[in-house]
């Protein structure tokens, strides 16, 4: 029997075995080589930065007008915050348009609350088709802010009423959950002004866990002290610091994330807005930069890594498994939507290189490691492979892991530094060494489960507690006198309506 | 066997890699560890210069006393993050010491060095200051577009008829930054810009004219007037629109005839633009012109035309509620829009 199969893996598993280490070896190359390209990418990032003058956008007449959309749905935890630290934006013309996805919660009895909010009944041009509209209202003491009720049609629907709402140049997705540093839109608007041919920019996702909140800003940055959150950090760490912007010089980043980012509104509305899947925000981008390609509209993407939306990661095994396994199957669902994209040379760097190397090395890579984990154990059981190349090569792997987080450690360290404290500097260590015993194992196992089901078909979101943040005093109303963007707000909500 | 080799190779470089890191890391650390224990020092530094300027009668030595043991960065973020929360005698005293501590020579000095960030640090500092110096000039055709950019920053703080040249011609630059930061400079300098912005309507086409208009729209001087006009009739649409928005940024009565006759426009975009800038000029006589257009075939063009004549006054308010009595597309306009003004009329009194 156990000759039979060793013959069996020699002829068969062999050559598989063979394929996962070519892959490994690939994997490393790949990673390294992205590595040096988000180094360069800083280097040249931060030095442009921290030479030049950082105030005159904000004072400018000719600053491009920007419209955040925040699509919320069950979010009475937060929104008002969020709401709050938006509205205290530093931005010379900026207007805010929430849009409740039927909610069942008191996410709008919160708002309407907090913000005097007033139904109105307004004109727009229903450019992009949506679930209907309950209500629309304005702030009494915010002219600036507009909120929407409709019913659910899940976040790329609550998106498209925001983006049929809003009327500005620019528009910028937020998630309602998160918090955006005061001068991120500044930061963030720079790829437009430098090029036409710009339609979205992505920036840096952090995690808010440890962190204290004040009237909507963060109050303290620190990392933070559970296992689950602090290793978070760390993942969101090696994805933005030098996932992302080792892209810029690659061929452009595919995936700019929902919670934070800009768009060219023009843009959005040429290719029909978002698309109601669970993967909008990665679908969104691969649409544009095909229709940039098949219809020559503006579809360069932009990562910039300084501005910084603060989200709350779960904190619960079955939160997190639920959101890893969405993203994972959203992933699938926008690279199988564009699958005619993969090697195709009418699609540029975008089919040749870009979306060749995310199947490979993001959207296979848990199936490899699977491979791998089953096979390498049977090699050891029937005398196919040697123990020290087994267990060199586990090694290896966990090495690689941790190199690689542990790098972007070294780069957060050289840039940005968010994380003053020594403390969290030695936490987020350990958690970065910690990460690969067991966490990485369970998130193989959610991403796995994201292929799984959306080859079952599966398309709903599950549901996402939020804890709320850590508020460091009762939250203040912010006031039209307070350190806010009212002295520079120039004009109110535009009034609009769908037309029949 | 090369398998083994190649794995253990790798091991061992991937160990001295993690090694080197954490070096990296501790060597990062100790460094900030410093810098933060730098920071009373940075603190009081502050304190004493901010205490000079607060005080007329105090002796500038005393800021530059508490400046000696800072580096040269050090000393120029202090001075820069004051210089440009402050203006007149207090922003001279702050180049007097900036002067005195070598932060405004040595930026003379980088503004030809071969790093483009140096350089683009140089063009910081002086324009912080107001440094007015021919060699600032010469940035605005440095290679790096950043410095370009910087240094349309600082030609809008000490503008020339030279510098002014430069930054009309910037308005065509390769660079989007740079173009964005021309236009800016040009706003900021307004009337001694308005000569060169003319010669540019009147000869320029395409995109360089578009972005003229924006900037002649923004400064709204009477002498772009006769320019603008010509422009409405320019072939491209995009022109003529912004023409049009920019002769009511002027607030010129003598384009209220041109503006009329843009409402019968071919281009929606057009119209759209003459009926806003008629609104926002106030001219109610044209309401009639622009209650045609209530009928128009592009919704955005009914839309706009609505606006406009709600915000016309009375007479406009008559002429939509005469339209809400009516019936078709027109009449489905002018009924949401005099909704909106009796809510909005509620919301006001709220």
């Amino acid at each position: 029997m156990r000759e039979a199969l060793a013959s069996f893996y020699g002829t068969f598993l062999s050559p598989i075995n063979t394929v996962v280490f070519v892959y490994f070896v690939a994997l490393a190359v790949f990673y390294i080589v992205l590595y040096i390209s988000a180094s360069l990418d800083m280097r040249q990032y931060l030095r442009q930065v921290r030479a030049e003058s950082d105030r005159d956008i904000l004072s400018s007449e000719m600053a491009p007008s920007i419209t955040v959309l925040v699509p919320a749905h069950n979010e009475e935890e937060t929104i008002e915050q969020s709401i709050r630290a938006l509205l205290t934006l530093v931005y010379p013309d900026l207007q805010i348009v929430v849009v409740d996805d039927g909610s069942t919660d008191d996410t709008v009895t919160r708002l309407v609350e907090a913000f005097d909010l007033v139904s109105t009944w307004p004109i727009y041009e229903a450019s992009i088709e949506t679930e209907p509209v309950d209500a629309i209202y304005r702030s009494g003491r915010f002219p600036n802010l507009v909120v929407a009720a409709k019913k659910q049609g899940g976040k790329a629907d609550a998106l498209n009423l925001a983006l049929n709402l809003a009327e500005t140049e620019l528009v910028c997705a937020v998630d309602a959950d998160t918090i955006l540093d005061p001068d991120g839109l500044r930061r963030l608007v720079r790829p437009f002004l430098r090029s036409d041919d710009v339609a979205a920019a992505g920036a840096t996702i952090r995690v808010a866990n440890g962190c204290t909140v004040r009237q909507g800003r963060l109050a303290t940055e620190r990392g933070p002290h559970q296992l689950l959150a602090g290793i978070q950090v760390v993942e969101y760490l090696r994805a933005f610091l030098f996932g992302r912007p080792g892209w810029n010089r690659l061929g452009g980043n595919l995936v700019i994330s929902g919670a934070f980012g800009l768009f060219r509104r023009q843009t959005l509305l040429d290719v029909d807005g978002y698309a109601k899947t669970v993967g909008e925000d990665m679908e969104l981008i691969v649409r544009i930069r095909r229709s940039g390609y098949e219809r020559g509209i503006p579809s360069r993407i932009e990562f910039v890594p300084d501005p910084v939306a603060w989200t709350e990661a779960p904190i619960s095994l079955s939160v997190l498994s639920r959101q890893r396994e969405r993203w994972h199957r959203g992933f699938s669902d926008s690279l199988w939507r564009h699958r005619r994209v993969c090697l195709n040379p009418r699609y540029g760097v975008l089919g040749m290189v870009v979306y060749p190397c995310f199947v490979l090395f993001e959207w296979l890579a848990p199936i490899i490691e699977l491979i791998g984990l089953i096979l390498v154990p049977i090699g050891l059981l029937v005398g196919e492979v040697s123990p020290f190349f087994a267990v060199l090569f586990f090694a290896l792997a966990l090495g690689l892991g941790i190199l690689l987080s542990m790098l972007a450690l070294f780069l957060e360290e050289v840039s940005f530094r968010r994380y003053g404290r020594a403390r969290d500097r030695a936490l987020l260590i350990a958690f970065a060494l910690l990460e690969s015993f067991g966490y990485r194992q369970l998130t193989l196992y959610w991403r796995l489960r994201g292929i799984v089901n959306f080859i079952r078909g599966k398309r709903s979101w599950g549901s996402m507690n939020r804890k709320g943040f850590v508020v460091a005093e009762p939250a203040q109303q912010a006031t039209a006198g307070g350190r806010s963007n009212h002295g520079v707000q120039r004009k109110p909500a535009a009034a609009v309506r769908v037309t029949p | 066997m090369t398998a083994f080799a190649l794995l253990i190779t790798t091991l061992i470089v991937l160990v001295a890699g993690h090694l080197s890191v954490l070096a990296a890391l501790v060597v990062t650390s100790s460094m900030q560890s410093r810098q933060k224990r730098r920071e009373p020092l940075i603190d009081s530094a502050r304190q004493s210069i901010v205490a000079v300027l607060s005080a007329d009668d105090e002796d500038a030595s005393v800021a530059l006393e508490g400046l000696v043991e800072l580096s040269p960065r050090e000393k120029a973020d202090i001075l820069l993050d004051l210089v440009t929360s402050v203006g007149g005698s207090s922003q001279q005293m702050l180049g007097a010491i900036a002067e005195e501590v070598g932060i405004l020579p040595a930026a003379r000095l980088d503004i030809e060095s071969r790093r483009w960030s140096r350089r683009l640090y140089a063009a910081r500092v002086l324009t912080a200051f107001g440094v007015r110096s021919d060699s600032v000039a010469m940035l605005l055709q440095d290679r790096a577009p950043e410095v370009r950019a910087q240094a349309a920053t600082w030609a809008a703080v000490a503008p020339s008829e030279a510098t002014t040249e430069l930054l009309l011609t910037m308005l065509d630059d390769s660079d989007g930054l740079c173009r964005f930061a021309a236009q800016d400079a040009l706003v900021r300098i307004s009337s001694p810009a308005v000569p060169g912005l003319v010669d540019i309507l009147v000869t320029g086409s395409g995109p360089l004219t578009e972005r003229a208009v924006a900037v002649a729209g923004t400064i709204g001087d009477d002498r772009f007037s006769a320019a603008l006009t010509a422009l409405t009739a320019d072939p491209s649409p995009e022109v003529r629109s912004v023409a049009a928005t920019a002769l009511a940024g002027i607030g010129d009565p003598t384009g209220e005839v041109t503006l009329i006759g843009l409402l019968s426009d071919e281009s929606a975009v057009v119209r759209r633009a003459a009926a806003r800038a008629l609104a926002t000029l106030g001219c109610w006589p044209a309401s009639p012109s622009i209650e045609t257009l209530l009928n128009d075939d592009v919704w955005a063009v009914r839309r706009e035309a609505a606006l406009a004549l709600s915000a016309l006054g009375p007479i406009g308010q008559v002429l939509l509620r005469a339209n809400a009595q009516g019936a078709g597309r027109s009449a489905v306009m002018a009924v949401q829009i005099l909704e909106i003004n009796a809510l909005t009329n509620d919301l006001e009194m709220v």
